[in-house]
């Protein structure tokens, strides 16, 4: 476990010089949407939206599917093994094709947007003849084979004799302790606490603590509701989108920033990089989530202009992209229509 | 030659702490064994440790396999003192006397400390040389 530590600190973090007047600059000077990294930004419960059928199609349609980007070769503490080249026949490839996409699926597989865990408080027992009986407490874990360690039991006996659940805290540490997961460590690691996340984050490692992340705690964990959401606002106040494009964050990513209505900047990204039909999912996505009704118009082009017209909050700047966009859209056109007459 | 078949007399097998770790510090495996068998000698099955030095959450940590427990029970398998105890504090067995009785005496007032005098003239009380 030391060793894999020192390699996340060291592999990640050699001296990047952090000019962090430069960076509080910029971040300051940014968009209207800029809200504070504590604001929850919604208080809806994310998971009545994220298991949908239909939001989890858009959410995989808006991630995209860049193969080279899934499967390279990343540097996490593990061996690399040089590629290995093999002759096939087309269906043996088409074959190949399909494996890939089943590792493809698990790889974009989304960690979930879940509400934050409610604390435990079941009392098992109050025995008061047992007051005393030791100065620490107790914590009994229950080691048989084919738990889930959601459902494992985990109690604790107090000084004051009274038998209850084990706190979530508790029972994660204990879980750990005897059945390992790896990439997890029993404590949590300093890098999630606000000021080393914040320096990562500056550093724009977000894939890198967005993984930790996940591996660390669990989708409902308070910490890593603030870790992630963190993450997000920074990326959105940042426009970096493309460095989560094509990994498993980005479906949460879109989620939350739509259920916290800032959206906008990613709209604003969509359209500036020409790519039409994921600026029409992410509108569709809106109106799914706060309307739940999916938008009458099919034309991908009348959905985005009503929805700058309307809902939009970044107006002025949606506006003006979008109204860019349509100039190269017609000159592309008519170049097209020209070259077909040069050549009939 | 009819009686020279050996006898083999059904051994008990009982649950227990065998203590490892090192010096000053012990860490105790609770076993399944054979009563005759020495503490560090064969053992049929591990169900479980108890760490003996609370860490720095002031916590002792006791690992179970009820499931394993269960069946050693029920083939007639005894439990030790200390491991019955602690069975008991985790709550699958009714609290053991010998917590309650712990506890007890923890609870209650050390005994009062008398004092000896010291008569003059005479050998001085031993706990006081000076007088």
């Amino acid at each position: 476990m030391a060793t894999r530590a020192v390699m996340f600190t060291i592999g990640k973090f050699r001296c990047f010089p952090i000019l962090k007047n430069r960076v509080a600059k910029f971040t300051s000077s940014s968009n209207l949407l800029n809200t504070s990294t504590f604001d929850p930004g919604y208080t809806r419960d994310p998971s009545e939206v994220f298991f949908k059928e239909n939001v989890q199609a858009l959410l995989d349609r808006l991630t995209g599917r860049d193969y080279e980007k899934v499967f390279q070769n990343r540097k996490l503490g593990q061996r690399l093994e040089p590629p290995k080249y093999e002759l096939l026949t087309q269906a043996e490839v088409d074959q190949v094709m399909v494996e890939m996409e089943v590792k493809l699926k698990k790889k974009l597989q989304m960690p979930p947007l879940l509400k934050e865990r409610e604390p435990v408080t079941k009392i098992l027992s109050k025995d008061a003849e047992l007051q005393g009986f030791d100065n620490c407490k107790y914590v009994f874990i229950d080691i048989s084979q084919g738990i889930n360690d959601r459902k494992r039991e985990v109690v604790v006996r107090d000084p004051n004799g009274v038998l209850r659940d084990a706190s979530w805290e508790e029972r994660q540490k204990m879980c750990q302790i005897y059945f390992p997961l790896p990439g997890r460590q029993i404590s949590m690691p300093k890098m999630f606490e606000e000021t080393h996340l914040q320096d990562c984050l500056d550093q724009g490692q977000y894939q890198f603590v967005l993984d930790r992340a996940c591996a660390q705690f669990e989708p409902d964990d308070p910490d890593y509701i603030r870790v992630t959401r963190k993450t997000y606002n920074c990326i959105d106040e940042n426009n970096k989108f493309s460095t989560l494009r094509s990994t498993r964050h980005f479906g949460p990513m879109v989620l939350h920033l739509v259920l916290c209505k800032r959206m906008d900047n990613l709209l604003f990204h969509f359209i500036t990089s020409k790519e039409v039909k994921a600026a029409a999912d992410l509108v569709r996505l809106f109106h799914l989530v706060w309307s739940d009704s999916s938008p009458s118009e099919l034309d991908e082009f009348q959905l985005i202009e009503n929805y700058i017209q309307g809902p939009a909050v970044k107006k002025p700047a949606l506006e003006l992209a979008w109204q860019t966009f349509l100039e190269i859209e017609k000159q592309r056109l008519e170049a097209l229509s020209q070259q077909n007459k040069a050549s009939n | 030659m009819a009686s020279a078949l050996p006898k083999f007399t059904k051994i008990a097998k009982v649950i227990r702490l065998n203590r490892h770790g090192c010096t000053n510090r012990p860490f105790y495996h609770i076993v399944v064994q054979k009563t005759k068998d020495n503490q560090d000698g064969p053992v049929i099955e591990q169900v479980g440790s108890f760490d003996a030095m609370p860490n720095n959450k002031n916590e002792k940590l006791v690992a179970l396999n009820f499931e394993r427990i269960q069946y050693w029970l029920s083939q007639g398998a005894k439990l030790s003192d200390p491991v019955a105890q602690l069975l008991g504090l985790s709550g699958f067995l009714p609290n053991h006397p010998r917590t309650i009785i712990q506890a007890w005496k923890n609870r209650r007032e050390p005994p009062r400390e008398r004092k000896i005098e010291a008569i003059k003239g005479i050998a001085p009380p031993l706990d006081n040389p000076k007088l």
